[in-house]
């Protein structure tokens, strides 16, 4: 038997997961309620990705492969789960920068992670990463409608139940994230690469707007 | 007589009392924007070169907040400005109607830079209404809990936000001339930095590669770690509460505190000495660097870092407690000091919605009149707003921002980092401590040795002019200045625990029946934070915010004032050198200016270059929000 590298999944995306409240803590829940191996680590980075990487230079032992998790508007269909592999590469200083602004100002997205973390040369060989494409709703358009209806703010308007269809997507994410953390890039054989020249514009990010174009690589 | 504006005069004992025989003592006339519109397309009129200033914004935001010029490059004069705030955050409204010890949570997560100045805002709020007086250690271990935020902040600011602006990347760019006489400028206080010429220094501001850039990164890490320590979390500690903080204070925290507030005795003389060289040396380049970002100096600021010996959370002492701070509490206007009372603050201050995105509250039937002590308050005082949304479409005659616009005196003012150094200096108030001083004209800081560097005496003076250049240099110093108040409330700290006084909380409970009404006079890394609460039957009745961004970023007030980035920025002339045409065209010096007030929003400057129809968009990041 094959022993594990040490794997590190981490969820990343706080406003990303919000927008389709909830979502991310409803899939959160269900991966810390599946069996790991004492080898993989599964916890949120949801912060700013100068934290993540400092956590990362302090680390005593530092994870073999990473698999980042993250629900991404990249103009698919609703429900495509994609998986890639990092291959990283170089942004001009200036675009380098523009994403340290972002990561600094509280902009928690994977792919600024991905760049900083890539700037600092944080990242092991084997980083994957698997993202789901969710339809454009969100809790504060949810939000907006109760208000409306029913004219008082109250606890009961966070109580927002998640969809059959929602909870088959969480299904159908978690198992891309169980076969790349214990598998890593045998598990997965359509992985395509994803390289830093793909990483979707600053602004896009910052505005939460779709990008126009779908994006070309592989989906599940 | 600290009103000049509002008819509120003042009794034998300092009271404030409304002059007679004024009819309507808080009416003000309201001037239209047209005007304005009308001044500009006659200029255009005349030289031919404006078409048109009232275009939609292209918001290309990393955050919330836009900020449109028009700009002459021909005569390098700023022509109009209008500063957007472009997200609605809605905290006053999310917190209508909730159990008042929620207020601290929620309105916590206002900012994640700033994820415990709101928290702590938030209890000394409650705690004025709720009659709370927090022990000595709970309210010294508060001191230190901000101490290290601003250590975190203004770092943040100085090296990876601000600093940029002045690196030799930049600088080569924009300024090629400058860079020139760089390589040959000897540094001024190379015993504080270790650099030898300014060359060396802008290289080391290179984002991303420079050391220092690199270096300030790390020492948020510290000053974050050291925050942890005592307030478990950050941001949004759940540790910062009404009535002190829930801290575990065991026998070894205070030492552990110490060894990471070591780093900065070091790094707090390093960044003073970067600052004053890189400032000194653009001054000496070209004195027209004066008039960047160039106003009178007119700031508020509450003041913070409470004295345990004075502190009791009362609105009715808040005057004497106040003064009492580490940092003063004033108000100054056009560079005199007119108040140090937190009770004038608050009577002075008001907040208008005209050309914000929100409605209008029912000025006529408010439910104060006065505060606690029977002060005359204005129908526009954040006790009697409502905040009502209205979002619309943008329109520079109209609304533009969802920003307010605060007033003190029925004047927009200036609220930062540096407002706290500039106003403990001049007030000449603050109570003996070993390791600041502040002497009526200058704050005279003593920094222990360091692990490199021996103990030194620095002093910041208050500047012959004000300007974007002199934000960011006051800036430097209160990175000092923020140690000092740490080692003085440390020691305090250790004095307490050796007498046994480790209480950190005091017990409270909120009245089911009544009407409670409290302020919470703080500060944030980037200047005076307000939090003015009212409770009634238990419950939040009304919750408003004051953040120093709102300060200052606010749209025109109601009679057409414009706020201060507004202001600082048509006040500018355009220094940038190495540019043919608006395609080229960096705008350097306006983002200067925005930055040297470390706004808390990432924000996009769009300058519409004169005679032509293009517009130019630069990123005026500076919140550090989630690092």
């Amino acid at each position: 038997m094959t022993s594990l590298p040490r794997v590190l999944v981490g969820l990343v995306g706080y406003c990303s997961f919000m927008r389709s409240y909830p979502f991310g803590p409803v899939f959160m829940e269900c991966l810390c309620a599946s069996q790991w191996p004492e080898e993989i680590e599964v916890k949120e980075l949801n912060w700013g990705p100068v934290t993540v990487v400092q956590d990362f230079q302090s680390a005593k032992v530092l994870p073999e492969r990473v698999v980042l998790v993250s629900v991404v508007d990249r103009g698919l269909a609703p429900g495509t789960v994609s998986c890639r592999r990092w291959v990283g590469g170089k942004l001009d200083p200036q675009a380098m920068q523009e994403r340290m602004f972002e990561s600094v100002t509280g902009v928690v997205h994977v792919d600024n992670l991905l760049a900083v973390g890539e700037q600092f040369e944080i990242w092991p060989d084997e980083v994957l990463v698997i993202e789901i494409q969710l339809a454009s709703d969100n809790i504060g358009d949810y939000v907006i409608e109760a208000l409306a209806a029913t004219g008082k703010m109250g606890e009961d308007l966070c109580e927002h139940e998640l969809s059959r269809e929602l909870q088959g997507y969480v299904q159908r994410l978690a198992t891309s994230v169980r076969r790349a953390a214990l598998e890593g890039t045998r598990g997965l054989p359509d992985l395509v690469p994803f390289s830093i020249s793909q990483l979707t514009p600053v602004a896009q990010i910052c505005q939460y707007k779709s990008v126009s174009e779908p994006a070309d690589y592989v989906t599940h | 007589m600290c009103f000049q504006n509002l008819p509120i005069e003042f009794d034998e004992n300092g009271r404030a009392y409304l002059k007679e025989g004024v009819a309507n003592p808080y009416s003000y006339q309201t001037e239209s924007l047209e005007e304005r519109d009308a001044m500009l397309k006659e200029i255009a009129a005349k030289n031919g070169q404006i078409q048109d200033v009232d275009f939609d914004p292209v918001t290309r935001v990393a955050g919330a907040l836009a900020f449109h010029s028009t700009v002459d490059l021909e005569k390098r004069c700023v022509l109009d400005t209008n500063s957007v705030a472009t997200l609605f955050r809605g905290y006053e409204v999310i917190l209508r109607g909730r159990d008042p010890r929620d207020a601290s949570f929620i309105s916590s997560r206002a900012c994640g830079v700033c994820g415990g100045v709101h928290a702590t805002a938030s209890a000394l709020s409650l705690e004025m209404a709720l009659g709370i007086k927090p022990p000595p250690m709970g309210i010294v271990l508060r001191n230190l809990l901000l101490s290290c935020e601003y250590l975190y902040d203004n770092p943040l600011h100085l090296f990876v936000l601000a600093g940029p602006d002045f690196s030799a990347s930049l600088m080569r760019d924009t300024n090629p001339e400058i860079w020139e006489k760089a390589q040959t400028a000897k540094a001024k206080y190379p015993e504080l930095h270790g650099y030898d010429t300014i060359a060396e220094i802008m290289t080391d501001l290179n984002p991303l590669t420079g050391a220092l850039y690199l270096e300030a990164l790390e020492m948020t890490r510290v000053a974050r770690e050291a925050y942890v320590l005592i307030g478990g979390k950050y941001p949004h500690p759940q540790t910062v509460i009404p009535g002190g903080v829930s801290t575990t204070l065991t026998p070894t925290l205070l030492n552990e505190f110490y060894m990471l507030m070591r780093s900065f005795f070091d790094y707090s003389q390093k960044c003073i000495g970067v600052w004053d060289d890189i400032y000194d040396f653009m001054y000496e380049c070209n004195p027209d660097y004066k008039h960047v970002g160039e106003l009178p100096v007119n700031m508020v600021d509450f003041g913070q870092w409470d004295h345990e010996d004075y502190y009791d959370g009362t609105y009715e002492n808040c005057n004497e407690w106040g003064e009492k701070r580490w940092s003063t509490p004033g108000a100054v206007v056009d560079g005199k000091l007119v108040t140090t009372r937190l009770q004038d603050l608050n009577v002075g201050f008001e907040e208008f919605v005209e050309h914000s995105f929100y409605e209008n509250w029912d000025d006529q039937d408010v439910p104060f009149k006065t505060d606690m002590v029977g002060q005359p308050i204005s129908p526009y005082h954040p006790w009697n707003k409502t905040t009502i949304p209205r979002p619309g479409a943008q329109n520079w005659k109209e609304r533009y921002s969802w920003s307010t616009t605060p007033t003190w005196d029925r004047h927009t003012f200036e609220a930062g980092a540096y407002s706290r150094v500039y106003i403990t200096a001049l007030a000449g108030k603050m109570p003996e401590s070993n390791y600041v001083k502040s002497t009526g004209h200058s704050l005279v800081l003593n920094i222990p040795k360091g692990f490199k560097l021996p103990a030194r005496q620095l002093e910041w003076k208050i500047p012959e002019v004000w300007n974007a250049i002199e934000r960011n240099r006051a800036r430097a110093y209160a990175v000092g200045f923020n140690l000092a108040v740490t080692l003085e409330n440390w020691t305090r700290a250790l004095d307490l625990q050796k007498r046994g006084e480790t209480k950190v909380h005091t017990k409270f409970e909120i009245p089911s029946k009544g009407r409670q009404v409290g302020v919470g006079f703080w500060g944030a890394g980037r200047g005076l934070l307000g939090h003015w609460c009212v409770i009634e039957d238990g419950l939040l009745a009304n919750y408003q915010i004051c953040t120093p961004s709102t300060v200052n970023a606010c749209p025109k007030t109601p009679w057409g004032e414009s706020g201060p980035y507004e202001q600082a920025v048509l006040n500018s002339p355009i220094l940038e050198t190495n540019f043919k045409d608006h395609s080229d065209f960096k705008g350097i010096d306006i983002l200067r200016v925005i930055r040297s007030f470390d706004p808390c929003m990432p924000c996009t400057t769009h300058v519409m270059v004169a005679g032509t129809d293009q517009m130019i968009t630069r990123e005026v990041n500076t919140c550090a929000c989630g690092i």
